[in-house]
């Protein structure tokens, strides 16, 4: 046999094995299938001489006059257990006046649910933000694979930091403090809410942790079946380790929504997909 | 070798038990079905391997046909009964080769006299040794959380081999792959040695007075040693495949199978077949390998488990360089130091110290299978039960072939396993002491220099036995 027969068999024969892997290792895991990437929905955060004073209120006139984006929400099922509906959409609008940043959220609910009870539970909304500038999709469920920052507003919280009410039916805060502790000298298991907006940090399902120093501020109110919450924080961050930071002109950010009468609470929740900030 | 010999004051090293003398097994020898017709099973089976590797479902390597067949199963017959008890055995049904059989001969089946098909070039003379079989064969264990694991990449590594063997055979005479660059050949050679079994003429006048060297060359009958050796007058088993064509050739019926005491191979030292520098590294490494893989693989350590199975590419990176150093330089580096403690014990000025270096590394020959074996039955207990769910549905697709799909992961006798580890170890360790001083012996020529010249290499071999003891008992 010709020395360029041996020579062509070699070449063909290696050829093809390299074919034969590069088919294997594409196909290992079941035919590819191509993941067309999807564009996040942008949210503008323009630049508005505006300071709202929240004790005053939440400034409804002047957020109805911006446009609102309504950013789609699916129900959470990353995580066991899963809602069992969901809140379809939220309306969300924010502004910065290079001092403050302000997100502006509006959903429909039927019901107002702040009053805590056996089986009752708060409607609330969250804004989360990656502490990752390049977080990917996995990373959406409490910053899976990233740190997160979490504002957590409840409405069983809003009333007790604002109207100084107790946010508990009958007492049921049994299980969570003593409930006679109010008429100790000192208060030790009791949490003093410092505002209606809890400040949290994450790095996975499950690690939800309230920060020590709680800088964001919010208040909800109930019209006509609308939740309309506003969220407050200064722009600049006042710890760059724990704190979203906005001083880029795109950051990442996810919205969530609680039903609190359809026993939404903890992972039952309604959430969207990661929304673009462009910060003006 | 002492006409009276005995290992132990037991087993007489010439002992020998000729199977081929019965008629059946004599036949079978020399009929061309054999080897092909395990070669042709086998090659059924790994064509399995390969598709469940290929296009079986997606699942853990403990439910994958191939992983559990080669690595489980094969691995440990290998190991277990197939070298220590049948020399290289596998050599003779193993399929890698036999598509540049095929090519080279144009035959499937019958003789085809005459030049053989390919370029038929003499492998390089520099590399006719183990350096290539044993630096393939350490790099193969990088990769070794991967094969273990993935089905796929032991799909690359199967298919990688044969094709590797089907383009050496294409380019280079005979079975060159087989005797130079096989990963599975080498240490297959080393541990031969201590084999129950060899291949050998029986006598030798009749081969000095039989000029045309058929087992050599060929004839009618059969194509000539595909392993180039000569078959006539070769006494070590560690090169020689067991491809069996010597006995269909050879004219006088004078090829025979023989039953042996072990280890009788580490006293033979001819000038055809010398005892070697790199069948002594062979030695080193297989022994690095086991510790190292008993250490990732059936240890308590995860930060270890994480390194090999590539976890994180700078920890990869520092196991393979930890592990390479450990098998090339730390165990030879240390057993140098116990043969320079040797000649000095020994007094003796005239042997050199590479010939010492090299005599007494062939103590660790039983003393690596003996851990081997250990590593194997540590592997098969507690995890053999799987091969009968994979036998039912080899390529994870749901099969119940045999209606064994659903057998439960059941470990067997896995409280003793220790105990059975520790046993296998100290037997093989008796057998390395054993053979260690004959080995002596042979080195310094004198009784009371080889006495002395033991002292450090039995230290040392009863330290390396008493570290496997600590491993596998704990």
């Amino acid at each position: 046999m010709k020395k360029s027969v041996i020579i062509l068999i070699c070449i063909a024969a290696v050829i093809l094995f390299a074919l034969l892997v590069n088919y294997g290792a594409t196909h290992v895991r079941g035919v590819p299938v191509k993941i067309v990437e999807q564009k996040a929905e942008v949210l503008e955060v323009p630049f508005f001489d505006k300071d709202i004073d929240l004790n005053k209120g939440i400034a409804t006139d002047f957020w109805s006059g911006l446009k609102p984006q309504e950013i789609k929400l699916i129900y959470q099922l990353m995580a066991l257990p899963w809602p069992k509906s969901s809140t379809p959409m939220v309306k969300v609008t924010a502004f910065h006046n290079t001092k403050d940043i302000y997100f502006y959220m509006e959903w429909i609910d039927e019901t107002e649910d702040k009053i805590l009870g056996v089986n009752k539970f708060s409607d609330a909304c969250a804004i989360m933000f990656p502490m990752d500038e390049k977080a990917q999709a996995p990373t959406l469920m409490m910053g899976f694979l990233g740190r997160a920052d979490i504002w957590h507003w409840k409405a069983s919280r809003d009333i007790q930091f604002w109207l100084k009410e107790e946010p508990v039916n009958n007492k049921v805060y049994v299980d969570l403090y003593y409930p006679f502790e109010d008429k100790e000298t000192l208060v030790v298991s009791k949490e003093i809410v410092k505002s209606a907006v809890n400040d949290l940090t994450a790095i996975r399902v499950g690690t939800v942790t309230p920060k020590e120093n709680q800088y964001v501020e919010g208040r909800g109110f109930y019209n006509q079946g609308v939740w309309q919450v506003v969220f407050k924080r200064s722009l600049k961050a006042v710890d760059a380790q724990n704190d979203a930071i906005f001083n880029s002109g795109k950051r990442l950010c996810a919205f969530a929504v609680w039903n609190g009468s359809k026993g939404e609470r903890g992972g039952r929740k309604s959430i969207s997909d990661w929304v673009e900030l462009l910060i003006k | 070798m002492d006409n009276k010999d005995k290992l132990f004051g037991l087993i007489d090293l010439n002992w020998r038990f000729e199977l081929t003398k019965f008629k059946q097994v004599g036949k079978l020898f020399k009929s061309r079905w054999f080897p092909l017709l395990p070669i042709i099973v086998n090659l059924f089976i790994f064509v399995i391997i390969l598709l469940a590797g290929f296009i079986g479902g997606y699942s853990s390597g403990s439910y994958n046909f191939g992983i559990m067949i080669v690595w489980i199963l094969w691995w440990v017959m290998l190991m277990f009964i197939l070298v220590p008890g049948f020399s290289r055995s596998w050599c003779l049904m193993c399929p890698f080769p036999i598509f540049s059989d095929w090519f080279q001969r144009k035959r499937l089946f019958g003789v085809r006299q005459g030049k053989l098909e390919g370029l038929g070039l003499k492998w390089p003379k520099q590399l006719k040794n183990m350096w290539v079989m044993n630096i393939g064969f350490l790099v193969t264990t990088f990769f070794s959380g991967l094969f273990t694991v993935k089905p796929f990449a032991t799909f690359v590594l199967l298919g990688g081999i044969i094709l590797l063997a089907f383009l050496i055979g294409l380019i280079f005479e005979k079975r060159s792959f087989c005797l130079y660059v096989c990963p599975v050949s080498g240490f297959q050679g080393l541990y031969a040695q201590f084999a129950t079994a060899e291949i050998r003429r029986m006598n030798p006048e009749l081969c000095k007075n039989h000029k045309v060297k058929t087992c050599f060359v060929g004839n009618e009958c059969g194509y000539g040693c595909p392993w180039m050796l000569t078959p006539f007058d070769f006494k070590k088993n560690t090169y020689c495949g067991m491809c069996l064509e010597c006995f269909k050739t050879c004219p006088y019926d004078n090829m025979g199978f023989f039953l042996r005491p072990p280890g009788v191979d580490l006293l033979s030292d001819t000038p055809r077949e010398p005892r070697r520098l790199d069948e002594a590294w062979k030695a080193f490494i297989m022994l690095g390998i086991a510790a190292v893989f008993f250490l990732t693989m059936q240890g308590p350590w995860g930060v270890l488990k994480d390194m090999v199975r590539q976890a994180t590419f700078k920890g990869w990176l520092i196991f393979i360089t930890l592990h390479s150093f450990f098998c090339l330089v730390g165990i030879p580096g240390i057993f140098f130091i116990f043969s320079c403690l040797s000649k000095l014990f020994s007094g003796n000025k005239e042997v050199s110290l590479r010939q010492i270096f090299i005599n007494f590394a062939y103590t660790l020959v039983p003393i690596g299978l003996g851990v081997w074996i250990a590593f194997s039955v540590g592997i098969i207990l507690p995890n053999g039960s799987y091969l009968i769910h994979v036998i039912s549905d080899p390529f994870a697709w749901g099969w119940n072939l045999f209606g064994t799909a659903h057998f439960p992961w059941t470990p067997v006798f896995t409280g003793s396993l220790g105990y059975i580890q520790g046993f296998v170890l100290v037997i093989f360790y008796l057998f390395a002491t054993a053979l260690g001083f004959r080995l002596s012996k042979q080195t310094y020529l004198d009784l009371s220099q080889a006495k002395r010249g033991w002292i450090p290499i039995l230290i040392f071999l009863t330290l390396v036995t008493i570290l496997f003891l600590w491993l596998y008992l704990g």
